[in-house]
């Protein structure tokens, strides 16, 4: 009995030789570290991202093979928080070995994880991070996120055009920021009457909304950030009725939870976002995430985009320059790439990608119409 | 026309706190212990809900009255594990063992539904618009089932048999004990009604709100300080003391006085401001029951 277990230890170890020769040992297994929310408020990102490199790493690996590479995701819980975030990124430098970072996809994440990277010998590419602060936080920090700056340009424009506003925000880092570029471009016409603000994680606004429907300026400029917030904002705002002044956000009020509503509050309301890719390719795709893998509904199809290149744009550099971190953050800053995004794109020595504008859209119906 | 209308929103939010609040005397009364893990079980009662109606799609008959079963029991579960502390008069331990039964049932919460937000009603709620005033369907339940308990339990602690047993074993639990009164019994009838009051106003207020892990903490936090602000051995006390605390801060908050205003980031810093100051004032508790000293 002894000798027959042996001797299929024997047989075992060798066919285990065998595979390990002929296969994944010949290549080089770099790990890419995942920073994004995974609990809390925007734990939604974070999963709908996940579907997104899920759906891309075996094709990827794929093609890496053929390199000499093999790709493996380490995720670590960044909890839309920067604390969290800082420690994350520090354990992946400490006990994962990890030079290359994905993330973090709240802005309080990169915001945090900036100073921590040249240290550590890291680099970061996140592909949703939009706060302006990010500019020049780190030359090893890049984001494929349109900046903030555009977007608030564009609501400042837009509620310039009335002579009374009220604010609605969010006490986060990206509502906040948000707000701070808003305030910055509005029109010397244009008078902010009244801004309320509230804590993240509260769900009840009625009062709030009362108070910013009695003020009765011309027009409302909603800036919440994801969560509960958006939709408890816009079935309240149902529950009271009667808006009838201009209305704008940005895209946490535009996402497929609210739209799908169907709300008659929420009808008019103008989102200014990044521009969606459309391209048949790039839509067939989305939609074969969402089949395999899951929901992408919450990030759309922007941050979709994003995160697709830049798993791709990140692998590409590593392989290209054989994983040294200064040699991809040179050819990050200076180079030109293509993606879903767009055919050109370039960091030309910015945090941001450079030439990404905005679109405005609009809920009608249920539906987000371009405008 | 605005303060009616604050006035009608916020009257939603004080029941929901004075419920809490009712439950935490009750239970403190027969058993000494500040039961604050009552804002989790109160959260476990409407991810029942949740998961029975919302996600399985079953009726909402079913899903309340098997939300109360889940209040009610992890209501007596704690009164199990608090009871060798109840027995030693281990107040401050059994406070330290209800802190933890709310981190652990919120961390279980999470565990299971996720930390994102959920939703007990899909889209809005149905609206009673009266002139230019509205109030959604639940809100309306929210006060009527609030009205009635209130006036129940003030019936019952004053008025009855089983009140009177209730406040004899809170003034001299031994002595009641040694007057045949059976302890155990008033004490678990005191953690099922708690644990049945939590669990209703668990689904109406998030229903009303959205239910996260730890919608329970920022509830029960109002309802703990009005509690002990109201003076700790006075029902009347923290009645008042909730309708007081939170009209007053709803008003500061929701009214625009003259261009001044203040956004409800505010809401829980004048909460504390006016514990802190009640307190100052007067130590023992606003409405606060002078006790023979033996």
């Amino acid at each position: 009995m002894k000798k027959a277990l042996s001797g299929a230890l024997v047989l075992a170890l060798a066919l285990g030789a065998c595979s390990s020769g002929s296969g994944s040992s010949d290549l080089t297994l770099v790990s890419l570290g995942i920073v994004s929310p995974l609990s809390g408020d925007a734990a939604v990102f974070g999963e709908e991202m996940q579907h997104v490199f899920e759906y891309a790493l075996p094709t990827l690996n794929e093609v890496a093979a053929a390199q000499g590479y093999q790709f493996e995701l380490v995720y670590e819980d960044g909890q839309c928080d920067g604390a969290m975030a800082a420690t994350a990124v520090q354990k992946l430098a400490d006990f994962d070995n990890v030079e290359f970072i994905i993330g973090g996809v709240c802005s309080s994440e990169s915001l945090a994880i900036a100073p921590l990277l040249e240290e550590n010998g890291m680099l970061a590419l996140s592909s949703t991070s939009s706060s302006p602060e990010l500019r020049g936080a780190s030359e090893y920090l890049f984001s494929l996120s349109y900046s903030d700056d555009g977007v608030g340009k564009e609501i400042a424009h837009q509620l310039s055009e009335y002579s009374t506003v009220a604010i609605l925000s969010e006490q986060s880092e990206y509502s906040q920021a948000m707000l701070a570029v808003v305030q910055d471009n509005i029109g010397d016409d244009t008078e902010v009457i009244y801004l309320e603000e509230y804590e993240g994680g509260q769900t009840n606004f009625r009062n709030s909304l009362e108070k910013l429907q009695a003020v009765g300026a011309e027009a409302i400029f909603i800036n919440p950030n994801v969560g509960a917030a958006p939709t408890a904002i816009a079935t309240q705002m149902e529950e009271i009725g009667a808006w009838d002044g201009f209305m704008i956000s940005q895209f946490a009020m535009g996402t497929d939870d609210i739209v799908s509503l169907d709300l008659d509050a929420m009808d008019g309301l103008m989102v200014v976002d990044a521009p969606r890719p459309d391209a048949t390719t790039f839509l067939s795709m989305v939609d074969e995430i969402t089949n395999t893998q899951g929901s992408v509904e919450n990030i759309g199809n922007y941050y979709v985009a994003a995160t697709y290149d830049a798993l791709m744009i990140l692998t590409d550099l590593i392989m290209e320059h054989d994983g040294d971190v200064a040699a991809v953050q040179a050819a990050l800053s200076s180079g030109n790439f293509e993606g879903y995004l767009g055919d050109n794109l370039s960091f030309g020595g910015e945090t941001f990608v450079q030439g990404v504008g905005t679109a405005n859209f609009e809920i009608r119906d249920g539906e987000l119409l371009s405008l | 026309m605005l303060a009616v209308q604050i006035l009608i929103n916020s009257s939603v939010i004080m029941v929901q706190v004075l419920l809490l609040a009712a439950a935490l005397y009750l239970i403190y009364t027969v058993s000494g212990v500040v039961c604050i893990h009552l804002g989790a079980v109160m959260v476990a009662s409407a991810y029942t809900y949740y998961a029975l109606v919302i996600m399985a799609g079953l009726p909402a008959a079913l899903g309340w009255v098997t939300a109360m079963i889940i209040g009610i029991m992890l209501s007596l579960g704690s009164y199990w594990l608090l009871r060798p502390l109840i027995k030693k008069n281990f107040d401050l331990l059994g406070l330290l063992l209800a802190i933890g039964l709310m981190i652990g049932l919120e961390a279980v919460i999470g565990l299971m539904f996720g930390a994102s937000p959920r939703f007990l009603i899909q889209g809005a709620i149905p609206t009673i618009h009266l002139g230019s005033y509205t109030l959604n369907i639940v809100g309306l339940w929210t006060l009527i089932i609030g009205a009635v308990i209130t006036v129940v339990a003030l019936g019952m602690v004053y008025g009855t048999s089983a009140g009177r047993k209730l406040r004899a074993v809170y003034q001299h639990r031994s002595a009641a004990q040694s007057l045949r009164l059976n302890v155990n019994r008033v004490q678990v009838w005191t953690y099922v009604c708690a644990g049945g009051i939590v669990a209703i106003i668990g689904v109406l207020a998030c229903m009303n709100d959205a239910a996260t892990p730890q919608y329970g903490t920022t509830q029960i936090l109002p309802a703990f300080i009005a509690f002990i602000v109201g003076g700790v051995r006075s029902f009347k006390g923290t009645i008042l003391t909730v309708v007081f605390m939170i009209l007053g801060v709803e008003f500061l908050t929701g009214m625009n006085f003259s261009g001044v205003s203040f956004s409800s980031s505010w809401t829980n810093g004048f909460i504390f401001v006016f514990a802190i100051i009640a307190l100052l004032l007067k130590p023992e508790g606003l409405f606060a029951i002078k006790s023979r000293q033996s």
